[in-house]
């Protein structure tokens, strides 16, 4: 081991307070990370949205979406439960269910792996890195369940790291606690079969039964926290056929079940560890006798199918694989009290605020020039559904946006957060409107089965009126058209709709703000 | 030391002539590349413009733009005054002296710094590299004042690099604070310098951190003098550089060079693979923590991450110096120095280099050959540029550079210039309000309400339909722009003043 002994004992009395400062450093900028992030009046753009108000809203996704026969009971029942149960306990809005949904994972999933690793500089390091580059930044301030998946495989894979030849008791106690609370609030039980894999493929046979064994009492154990253990199954399984003939081509998916081309920096992160390992000669478990390294590689590969494989299973796979050999490097560079680690914490630390707070692209405060549709707004009388009306939509976020704002109105959505959800009549509707590119023609079927109170809403700039004459339109908000069935117009009264060419009081530009 | 031997006896007379042939060939290429790039007919987009109209039309700002009280002094005097020496004594117009900022800047720039090295082809290498990841060819093309004071901080960081084994001499102040000057004088923006600061003192190297922030201190009073307003100009770059990120409520609506970088991933496998470099060969360099161009690099770096041009201008060259310093060290191990392998090394870099510079990809050198400008001489305009003292309202910036660029002695003004954080409040209220409703034509009302018949308002649309202001009347100038205007009383039986977006 290296140490720095020279010209420093004036200041060896400070080097017993070197890890606790390290620790404190990491701590601190991971909670401070995600409270500037939040403080832009930053919001993600889709299911936190939608589950803060589904938890506002006390109805249940039938009362909301116009589904199909395979939605029988909510997917994330768990997830929606813990945030009622908040909102009960404070009162919040659901901006505030929002930002406690960010802050809140943010902290579970950046902060937690700092349990696991002896050096907290090695993850701060590793965020840094792959906040600029891999994608890992925006799913971790996503605000949805799957971060908790995503921490649960942080603590699966350290705690491997940490106890290679077997868990012991509290770590077995914690992993199960960790998975049952994952199935309850996120679900998505059987893809725990990854990281069952990627542990037989490393060849630690021990772990990868014992992983399964817990996998398969954890997942019982959480559906009956459902109280509605059979349906549940029953819908996943009926879902998963369905899906297959739902999405003809990919392109139907939401994105992030879209294929997507591997990330070629993901190699070069390889390489680089292989180099690492190689110039400060590592004592590293060679790469495929890692499950972090299976993980990783099976997710890279099965994300040419479907782009989440890579981010929620092969990201954490890669990120722990790597902050493992550089725990490694600086222990060997590094003494545990050495004062240079509390330079190059500070540094990382620096970086890691830097890197994660950086409004690149106005990606903390895009959100803040959204226009919602809501019923206060006096240009949008009457332009809104009427009681028991049905929005029509070809565009989630129209979904997400106006039932974030509007969680307790009386009409529902014919689009909600997963198309496969639909009745099949209108996934046809929907599935023929993307494969054509937007052509309006195929919209048709909604048209004309739409009913006064129902309303079609589309995005098109203000020049653009929808080509969808059988509807009267009303630009409604910046960018957003609004379509209805025409109104019968009483003699000698003004007609209900404006051109949209004309100057008018509906459509006011919003203000825009000002700086502090 | 790697030597070739091998069969070149009856050459070995030619072997004193490979450094200068090497030299010779680089120099050669820092000219042949801005020729070349300035031979495809290549302008930059933005400052190169209105410096090049404001030394030709010798107006003072406040008879070019319409100014709020940020504004006391002009923040580029001595570049204006630089570029109109060259104008009385050339008589060049705008589109020449831009040309000569560019060829002269990328020259002067790159000439200086390889001139600190023993081997100039790694400054090559670092170009070619630097061009791959960051676009870096286009930065040193834009004929803007600060590739100066980049290559004053690249001269500074490798001159340190030489004599860093030597104790620091305090003579260093009598060459560090006359660049200094020069570049506070010529690009202003005299705060910067002290991020320099700042990497030697992290690198503690404090003697040269003492020294440089003598240079600074002196250097800065000399440069602000050589502007006769010493006070001034010191004082109002610091003002203009918090009014123009805090005028901002978010960075939505800043200028893009002031746009978060994203942090540059790259940059991080460059300095990974730099010390991979140094540990396979054995490279003797001081280490990264003690070495101020890798700390200038990493500021650069963590800055860019709020404001883009730490990064490209202070942080970016200091990581070329960075991969220059060692591919010097790693070419000087492997290529004895009048070796003819050396001299293959140095061609098949310089063409290169060349190629990396010079190519046309997605037509950065041309695009502006598409640009359709608003002049006085354009018998369609005829009407409908503004009048003597009007108000040319647009928001968009580049509008105003290519305009004034082609009209530097009109008689009317900018309402938005160069910086949005120098127009006047309620100004500025507006094109923030424009910027921040994705340039919904409602954002502009207020100042068509505020315009006067000498008025103009210009904005960039389709020919498909004139911007939603239809009090307002509506010419489509030339391909892609509209101008607005109040509407003229028409008199009986004459033709209406404006034609017809749709009438060919």
């Amino acid at each position: 081991m290296t140490e720095d002994i020279r010209n420093e004992d004036r200041f060896d009395p400070l080097r017993r307070y070197v890890p606790l400062v390290v620790w404190m450093l990491a701590a601190l900028v991971i909670v401070f990370t995600a409270l500037k992030i939040i403080g832009y009046g930053y919001l993600p753009y889709d299911d936190a949205l939608i589950d803060a108000a589904k938890a506002i809203s006390g109805k249940s996704w039938q009362d909301i979406l116009v589904l199909g026969p395979i939605y029988a009971i909510d997917h994330h029942f768990g997830w929606h439960w813990l945030l009622v149960q908040i909102h009960a306990m404070l009162h919040c809005t659901t901006d505030g269910l929002v930002a406690f949904e960010v802050v809140t994972l943010f902290l579970v999933c950046c902060g937690l792996p700092l349990v696991w690793l002896k050096r907290p500089e090695a993850w701060l390091g590793i965020l840094v890195f792959f906040f600029i580059w891999s994608g890992f930044l925006d799913r971790v301030v996503d605000g949805r369940p799957l971060i908790i998946t995503m921490t649960a495989l942080f603590a699966v894979l350290f705690l491997w790291q940490r106890s290679p030849a077997g868990p012991g008791w509290r770590e077995g106690t914690a992993i199960f606690l960790l998975l049952v609370i994952a199935f309850f609030l996120h679900g998505v039980w059987y893809l725990w079969a990854l990281p069952v894999a990627a542990f037989f493929l490393a060849q630690q046979y021990r772990w990868g039964l014992w992983l399964a064994a817990m996998v398969a009492v954890a997942f019982p154990v959480s559906l009956l926290m459902t109280g509605h253990p059979i349906e549940l199954v029953s819908q996943t399984v009926r879902l998963a056929l369905h899906v297959e003939s739902v999405y003809v081509m990919p392109n139907t998916r939401v994105h992030e079940m879209r294929p997507t081309v591997p990330q070629f920096i993901a190699v070069l992160v390889l390489a680089g560890l292989a180099i690492l390992r190689r110039l400060a000669k590592l004592d590293a478990l060679p790469f495929h006798r890692s499950p972090a390294f299976w993980l990783a590689a099976m997710s890279w590969v099965l994300a040419t199918q479907t782009g989440r494989f890579w981010i929620d299973w092969g990201l954490p796979g890669l990120m722990v694989l790597a902050a493992t050999d550089l725990q490694l490097f600086l222990e060997k560079t590094m003494a545990v009290d050495s004062l240079k680690r509390v330079g190059l914490a500070a540094c990382l630390s620096v970086a890691v605020y830097a890197v994660a707070t950086d409004d690149f692209g106005g990606r903390w405060t895009h959100n803040l020039r959204t226009q919602y549709l809501t019923p206060d707004n006096p240009d949008l009388q009457g332009w809104l559904p009427e009681k028991d009306g049905i929005i029509y939509t070809t565009d989630m976020s129209v979904f997400y946006q106006t039932f974030y704002k509007n969680p307790t109105a009386d009409w529902r959505y014919i689009v909600g957060f997963e198309p496969a959800y639909m009745a099949p009549a209108d996934i046809d509707v929907y599935s023929k409107f993307i494969m054509s590119n937007g052509d309006p023609k195929t919209l048709t079927p909604w048209i004309e089965r739409m009913r006064p109170e129902d309303r079609f809403i589309t995005r098109a700039p203000r020049q653009n009126t929808p080509d969808l004459p059988k509807l009267e339109w009303n630009y409604g908000l910046s960018g957003i058209w609004i379509g209805r069935t025409p109104r019968p117009v009483a003699g000698g009264t003004v007609p209900p709709t404006v051109p949209a060419h004309s100057e008018r009081s509906t459509n006011a530009v919003p203000a825009a703000p000002s700086a502090k | 030391m790697t030597e070739d031997f091998s069969g070149s006896d009856r050459y070995d007379a030619l072997r004193r002539y490979v450094p200068l042939i090497s030299w010779a060939i680089v120099f050669l290429l820092l000219l042949v590349i801005p020729l070349k790039i300035v031979g495809y007919g290549y302008l930059p987009g933005d400052d190169a413009l209105r410096h090049a109209a404001k030394a030709v039309g010798n107006k003072d700002w406040r008879d070019i733009l319409v100014l709020g009280p940020a504004y006391h002094f002009d923040p580029n005097w001595g570049w204006h005054w630089f570029l109109r020496q060259f104008h009385l004594a050339m008589h060049w117009d705008a589109e020449a002296l831009v040309v000569f900022a560019v060829v002269m800047l990328f020259v002067v720039g790159n000439g200086s710094i390889v001139a600190c090295l023993r081997r100039p082809e790694a400054w090559l290498a670092a170009i070619i590299l630097g061009s791959l990841v960051y676009d870096l060819s286009s930065r040193f093309l834009l004929g803007r004042p600060f590739v100066l004071s980049m290559a004053v901080e690249s001269m500074i960081l490798l001159i340190w690099h030489r004599r860093r084994e030597a104790p620091a001499s305090w003579n260093n102040i009598l060459w560090m604070t006359p660049m200094i000057a020069l570049a506070v004088f010529l690009h202003g923006v005299w705060y910067l310098w002290a991020l320099l600061i700042g990497a030697f003192f992290f690198a503690q190297e404090f003697r040269w951190s003492i020294q440089l922030g003598v240079s600074w201190v002196a250097g800065t009073f000399l440069g602000s003098a050589l502007t006769g307003h010493p006070v001034e100009s010191i004082l109002q770059a610091i003002q203009l550089a918090i009014r123009a990120v805090g005028i901002h409520p978010t960075q939505i609506t800043i200028v893009e060079e002031l746009k978060p970088t994203g942090g540059e991933i790259f940059t991080l496998i460059l300095v990974g693979g730099l010390i991979v470099l140094r540990q396979l060969e054995g490279l003797k360099l001081p280490a990264l923590t003690r070495n101020p161009i890798f700390w200038m690099a990493a500021i650069g770096w963590i800055l860019g991450c709020q404001t883009a041009r730490f990064w490209e201008d202070w942080g970016m060259p200091a990581l070329l110096v960075l991969m220059a310093v060692h591919l010097e060290a790693w070419f000087e191990l492997r290529f004895v120095v009048d070796s003819f392998k050396r001299l293959a090394l140095v061609a098949a870099l310089a063409i290169t280099c060349y190629a990396v510079t010079t190519t046309d990809a997605n037509s950065r050198w041309t695009n502006h050959l598409g640009w359709r400008f608003l002049t006085t001489d354009n018998p369609d305009l005829k009407g409908w540029l503004p009048e003597k003292g009007g108000v040319f309202y647009t928001a968009d910036m580049s509008l105003f550079y290519q305009t004034f660029f082609k009209n530097p002695n009109a008689d009317w003004k900018y309402v938005l210039g160069f910086e949005s954080s120098l127009m006047t409040d309620e100004n500025f209220k507006v094109y923030h309000g424009i910027l921040w409703n994705f340039g919904d034509a409602k954002g502009y009302l207020p100042w068509a309400d505020n315009m006067r018949p000498e008025d103009r308002l210009v904005i960039r649309g389709a020919r498909n339909g004139p911007p939603n202001i239809p009090r307002l009347e509506w010419n489509y100038g030339v391909s892609g722009i509209w101008i607005g205007r109040l509407p003229r009383p028409v008199e009986p039986g004459t033709a209406a003043p404006t034609v017809p977006a749709a009438a060919q």
